[in-house]
This record gives C-alpha cells, sequence and structure tokens, in this order.
C-alpha cells in the first residue's frame, strides 16, 4: 500500500479539505480527510498525466478531483497498480536534455529540408499541374489589381511599341521551350524603371524602363529575364513558397505569437527573400542562355542591371542581402560575367 | 494542515511598485496562518516554472508537431499552456487547463479551411471575396466571444471553472460599432472603446457562480492614452530629428558623390542601414509607448476589480515590462527562437510576482453553481460548437 497526502475538492464549493489517499494492492483507492471518507475502485478514477514537476489531479467519479504535489509517488503509484502509460514516455521525452537537443537537432533538420528542398520542389509541382484557367485568371486579376494602385497607361508612341513588341515576340521562340507570354505597357510612376513578370505569362515593362535602355540588346536582355520567370513559373511558385512558409513558421510558433510578433514574421520574411533571390538568379541564368544562343553579348544585361541598380540609388552592401528580394547587382554582374560555357552546353 | 504551508512567502520583490494601500503583507507577521477576519490576507501567485524545464517541454512538443504535420499541435498547445498553469500556485493550490485537445484541432481545422476557401474564392469570384470579408468582420465578435469562453471554460482552480458569460449582441457593440466610433470621431472615443472592451472580458467573467465585477474608472483610461500620445509626439519628433538629420546628410554626402560618377559603395551602404536604423527606432519607440500604456491599464484594471468579498492588486512597473520585452526580443533574434521558453518563463514570473490577491477570508467559500447557470446563460451554443478559435 502507497499513500500519499492531497488536497480534496468538491467541484461544488471553492473548499479545501486535506486528505490522505491510501493505493492498496487490490486497486482499492481510500480516501481520508475530515468528514471525508471515499472508498473507490481504481477503474473509477482517472489521473492526469505528467507534465514538468506541476501539481497532478486525481479525478473522481462525482466530479470531485485530488490535488496530489508529489508526482514521484504518484507516478510510483500508476506504475505500479497499471503498467506503464504513454504518458510516462511523453515525460521522460520532455524532462531530459539529450531527448530535447534530439528534438532540436530534428526539428532544425526538418525545417532546413523543409525551406531548402521540400516547400520549393512541392511548389514546383503544384504549380506545373496547375490548370491553365486557374493561372490566367491569377495573371489577369493581379494585373488588374496593379492597374487599379499603381499603373497607369503607357504614353509610348505606337513605333516604339511596335519595335518592343517585335523583340518580345522573337524572345518567345528562344529558349529552351517555347514560351506563352503576353507583353504589355504600362506607365509606372512612382515605380520608375521596372519590368514585372504576372502568372499566366503577363510581363508588364514600364515607358521609364524602355527609355532606360539605351540599345535593343539591352531591352532584350531585361525582357528575356522576365520570361525566365515566366519560364520557370516563378510567380506561382513564389505565392505558394510563401504561403506554406507562413504556415510552416505559423506551426513552429504558433502559440507564441503574442511574446513578440516579430519573433514569427521575421523568420517568414528572411525566407520569403531568400526564395525570391533564387528566382532572380534563375531568371538571370536564362536571360544569359537566351542572349548567348542569340550573339547578343551577357554585357548587354549587365549595363541595364548597372543602370537600374543606379537609378534605385544603391548598391547594395553585403549584410543588406539577406534582407534583400534581388541578389546584389555587383553580385549578380560577377555571376553573369563568369558564366562558364559549361552550363551553355546544358541546353 | 493545507492553509500553514502558505506560511512563509517571500516578500514582494523591489521591480513591483508598492501599493499605496497599506496592507499587512502576509509572511511578514508573525503569526502566520492567523485567520483574523478583520485583516485582508495579501496573497501572491507563486510561479514555479523555469526556463530550463520549460525548454525540453516545448522543444519536444515542436517536433512532434512537426513529425505529424501539425497535427500534434493541438496537444502541442494543452501542454504549454498547462506547463504555465500547473506551475502557478495560488494559496498552495494549482491551474489547471483542461481543454480536449481534439476540439483544439477542430478549431484549427475550421479555420485553416475558411480561409482556403476564403483564398479560393477570392482570387476566382473577387466578388464574393469582399462579401467573405464582410462576413468575416461580422464573425468576428462571435469568434472572440467563442475563444474567451473557450479559454475560460477549460480554466480552473480548487476544482471549479472559470466562465465567460459575454454574448455576441455586445461583442459586437464593442468590437465593431465603438471601433468605427473611435475611429469616425478622430480617435476621440478610442480611450472609451477600449474601456468597454476591458470592462466586457472582465465583468462578464466569473470564477465559479460568482462574477468578477469591474470597478475600475474610464477616466484614467483617457488620462494614459494623453500621456501617451503626448510622449510619442515628442519622442518621435526627437527620434524624427536626429535619425532624420544623420540620414539626410548622409545622403547628400552620398549623392554629391554620385554625382561625380564615383559613389562609394560603403558610404552607400551605410547611408541605407542608417536608414533601416531609423525606421526600427520609430517602430521600438511606438512598440514600447503601446507596451506603458498596457502595463498601466492592467495595473489599474486589477486594482479595481473584485470577486465577490475578494480584491486584487498589480503592481508591474511599466518600465521593467518594457525592459524585459525588450531584451527577450533582441534575444530571441540574436538566439535564432531557442531563447523563446527562457523569455515566456520570465515575463511570465515577472507579472506574477506583481500580482496579488487580497481577502479577508479564506478562498473556500466560493461555489460553483455551474449547472444552473449553463442554460440561464444560454452557453449550450458554445457547448455544441466547443471549438477553440482562439488562435
Amino acid at each position: 500500500m502507497i499513500s500519499l497526502d492531497a488536497a480534496y475538492y468538491d467541484g461544488r464549493s471553492s473548499a479545501r479539505r486535506a486528505v490522505r489517499i491510501e493505493f492498496c494492492e487490490s486497486g482499492i483507492i481510500n480516501i481520508r480527510g475530515a468528514g471525508l471518507e471515499l472508498r473507490l475502485n481504481l477503474a473509477q478514477v482517472r489521473v492526469s498525466p505528467r507534465l514538468g514537476n506541476t501539481p497532478r489531479y486525481l479525478y473522481l467519479p462525482d466530479g470531485a478531483r485530488c490535488e496530489m504535489a508529489d508526482n514521484d509517488v504518484v507516478d510510483t503509484v500508476i506504475n505500479h497498480l497499471s503498467g506503464g502509460t504513454s504518458n510516462r514516455f511523453l515525460h521522460f521525452l520532455e524532462s531530459h536534455y539529450p531527448t530535447a537537443i534530439a528534438a532540436l537537432v530534428i526539428t532544425v533538420g526538418i525545417v532546413y529540408a523543409a525551406i531548402d528542398y521540400g516547400i520549393p520542389e512541392l511548389s514546383r509541382r503544384v504549380a506545373s499541374s496547375m490548370p491553365q484557367h486557374i493561372e490566367t485568371s491569377l495573371g489577369r486579376e493581379g494585373l488588374r489589381t496593379l492597374d487599379r494602385g499603381m499603373f497607369s497607361p503607357s504614353n509610348l508612341d505606337e513605333g516604339t511599341r511596335h519595335r518592343v513588341r517585335r523583340l518580345f515576340d522573337s524572345l518567345k521562340q528562344a529558349g529552351p521551350a517555347a514560351v506563352e507570354a503576353q507583353l504589355e505597357f504600362r506607365s509606372g510612376e512612382r515605380l520608375g524603371a521596372n519590368a514585372f513578370a504576372l502568372p499566366a505569362g503577363y510581363v508588364v515593362i514600364t515607358d521609364d524602363l524602355i527609355e532606360l535602355a539605351q540599345t535593343d540588346g539591352e531591352l532584350l536582355a531585361v525582357m528575356a529575364h522576365e520570361i525566365g520567370h515566366v519560364h520557370n513559373r516563378h510567380i506561382v511558385r513564389q505565392i505558394l513558397q510563401n504561403s506554406l512558409t507562413a504556415l510552416l513558421v505559423a506551426g513552429l510558433f504558433g502559440d507564441l505569437t503574442s511574446i513578440a510578433g516579430l519573433s514569427a514574421t521575421l523568420p517568414t520574411f528572411l525566407v520569403q527573400q531568400k526564395y525570391s533571390r533564387q528566382f532572380e538568379q534563375e531568371a538571370d541564368e536564362y536571360a544569359a542562355e537566351v542572349l548567348r544562343a542569340r550573339n547578343v553579348p551577357v554585357t548587354h544585361l549587365v549595363n541595364i542591371l548597372k543602370r537600374l541598380a543606379m537609378e534605385q540609388a544603391g548598391t547594395r552592401g553585403k549584410i543588406l542581402d539577406y534582407l534583400s528580394s534581388h541578389p546584389a547587382t555587383g553580385k549578380r554582374i560577377e555571376t553573369l560575367l563568369e558564366e562558364p560555357s559549361g552550363k551553355a552546353s546544358r541546353s | 494542515m493545507p492553509t500553514s504551508r502558505i506560511g512563509a512567502l517571500p516578500e514582494l520583490p523591489d521591480s513591483c511598485v508598492l501599493s499605496s494601500i497599506h496592507l499587512p503583507e502576509r509572511g511578514k507577521a508573525s503569526a502566520p496562518a492567523s485567520l483574523d477576519v478583520h485583516v485582508p490576507r495579501r496573497l501572491r501567485i507563486e510561479f514555479f516554472g523555469t526556463g530550463g524545464e520549460y525548454f525540453r517541454i516545448w522543444i519536444v512538443n515542436i517536433v512532434l508537431s512537426v513529425l505529424t504535420l501539425g497535427i500534434y499541435s493541438a496537444w502541442a498547445k494543452v501542454r504549454n499552456k498547462q506547463y504555465f498553469y500547473g506551475s502557478s500556485r495560488l494559496d498552495g493550490a494549482g491551474f489547471e487547463y483542461t481543454a480536449n485537445p481534439v476540439n483544439i484541432l477542430k478549431g484549427r481545422l475550421l479555420v485553416v479551411g475558411v480561409l482556403v476557401v476564403y483564398q479560393l474564392l477570392a482570387t476566382f469570384v473577387p466578388v464574393l471575396g469582399s462579401l467573405i470579408v464582410l462576413g468575416f468582420v461580422l464573425i468576428l465578435p462571435w469568434i472572440v466571444v467563442q475563444a474567451l469562453a473557450f479559454n475560460a471554460r477549460y480554466s480552473s482552480h480548487r476544482g471549479l471553472r472559470f466562465h465567460f458569460d459575454g454574448r455576441y449582441p455586445e461583442a459586437f457593440r464593442y468590437y465593431l460599432l465603438w471601433t468605427a466610433f473611435a475611429i469616425f470621431s478622430g480617435g476621440l472615443a478610442y480611450p472609451y472603446a477600449v474601456y468597454l472592451r476591458k470592462r466586457f472580458i472582465l465583468g462578464k467573467s466569473r470564477y465559479g457562480a460568482t462574477g468578477f465585477r469591474f470597478g475600475a474608472p474610464a477616466g484614467y483610461f483617457y488620462v494614459v492614452y494623453i500621456i501617451a500620445v503626448i510622449a510619442l509626439a515628442g519622442l518621435g519628433l526627437v527620434v524624427a530629428l536626429i535619425g532624420g538629420g544623420i540620414v539626410f546628410l548622409g545622403g547628400a554626402s552620398a549623392a554629391a558623390e554620385a554625382g561625380s560618377d564615383s559613389a562609394d559603395p560603403a558610404t552607400v551602404q551605410l547611408v541605407m542601414m542608417a536608414a533601416a536604423a531609423w525606421y526600427l527606432s520609430f517602430l521600438a519607440l511606438i512598440f514600447a509607448v503601446l507596451s506603458v500604456v498596457q502595463t498601466a491599464l492592467t495595473n489599474h484594471i486589477w486594482r479595481h476589480a473584485e470577486l465577490g468579498r475578494i480584491r486584487f492588486y498589480m503592481g508591474m512597473n511599466p518600465m521593467r515590462v518594457l525592459w524585459i520585452q525588450l531584451s527577450n526580443i533582441a534575444l530571441i533574434v540574436a538566439s535564432a527562437g531557442l531563447f523563446i521558453p527562457w523569455a515566456k518563463v520570465r515575463i511570465t514570473r515577472y507579472r506574477l510576482s506583481c500580482f496579488r490577491v487580497l481577502s479577508s477570508e479564506p478562498l473556500d467559500n466560493l461555489a460553483a453553481g455551474e449547472r444552473a447557470r449553463v442554460t440561464a446563460t444560454g452557453e449550450e451554443f458554445g457547448e455544441a460548437l466547443d471549438l477553440d478559435l482562439g488562435l
């Protein structure tokens, strides 16, 4: 027989009674205190699972409960009378540093694998099996939203449009596979010189960018970069990857958003920016490949990137790389110029 | 006897603001278990949790959640919460969080399902998307009520449950109408809207059959918010002038260099970092003011709250809370999140160390009475939809 001290609460008032609980070998439980004498069967009661060193509860059939402070005695009783349970295993995991460190290593490993491989791969598959009409409506809706907020109609004359459109159309067949894409002219106003790719092959180019380009080679280079985004379905993949990342981080720190919103949003942001930089680099590679295949010097892409960077007032520094959605221009230029012939042979 | 266990309690830490009401600190008295009914006892909630112990529980629950693709996270929520409840003791009695994880899982699945449906509809039928947003705004008060009721119903102490009796119409008034009114009045009604919401949350809560009474005057809310606005404007101006000056001068010199066609990347980088730091200091300033407001209001509310004949006292030092929060954020970021368990324990320990329950009689006399009240308050709807929506 094992016995321990506990506090008895009847569930009808907050009154406390000090009791002594006796667990007998036969499975009979005796609870005795001032004006209280209970005789119960082990099958009638339930004991709350162990959690750290928090008190345990013995739930009695009539809604009453006993609060027991001595966890080790409670565990001995449970072990002795009803055999080990899964709760003991959980407590074992939660109470030892080696298992905690193992949990930490597994978590970091899974999260790293998910960010580096799982989420991108899953998004790639979903994006490539996405029905065309869904992507089309995504792209059309996206363009409509941008038109409402950021763009106004283009001020280019018909001749320029025709010339740029011819260059653009020539690019659609230039890559490893034909690309369905559609060029849209807009005036960017606050956005300045810029080009965007949207789902379903919408490519928007601002008047300022066309003005900024000094040669047709530079225009080709920029548009090839955007077609690289279209070819690789980057936009849909990015939407999917960003949502999955937010879900993953929310799952990890879900209960802790109150302690500091930053602790959940900062990692999400950093991972999303990492994906964005990867996509930019892939688009750069695609553009370089297309340009090389057409014997247009890659320096055109380098030049327009440089001029864009100047216009956006800043070569980005190394520290800010982690915060940036695009690779630092210097790095992009380096990568483009050192592109070995081995890459080209892949196509 | 159980009551004698709380005979010697640690004294109120220096970091807490001491009460202006002069009451004998329990534990200082020479006769510890004196049951003199005329002198209220000051009971503190002792917190026994430690960062190291919680770290092990926390990380094991995270790995189990990850390995089960998030399904275990409902069980993890219960264990995390129960750790903090169980580690807190008032007058020798612990707190219990008794929610059924299955209900939490159902609640989470419902929320995820609604979000997915919303995303799909908003993408393909934009008109419906806006209608759903309107619908969401309308059910927001219901979600608030559900979350508060769920949390209260599964919190218990000394064998009695807490309850929340707030209903949708009131929540609709306080969370939607008054928020709209606060906006249209240019913020003038905002402190009163906050007052109404806090009164709703505490005033509609009860422990067993005994309801909490919210007695805090609304005027204090105005005092706090007016001081906050003045502080925000004043400090904001200082930050704007100092930071703006640095960024502007740096930017000008960088621009001058850029004009001469030899922009020094190092200078540009420095200017950009200064601009980022400037922006961050604005965020920190807003965070700091909001934190101080929150602490001041929490102190105020508890000092005027009653539960039957029991009164409360909260003496958090706003600057101390702010320091703990800011250093917690810094340590969490620096440790890539590993400090989270210690941070949670640290802020909880401080908050509870400043809380007092003032009672001139033992805490034994409160009744459950829930069976009679459940149908009376119409909680059956909540019971039928026993879901945790408190994401």
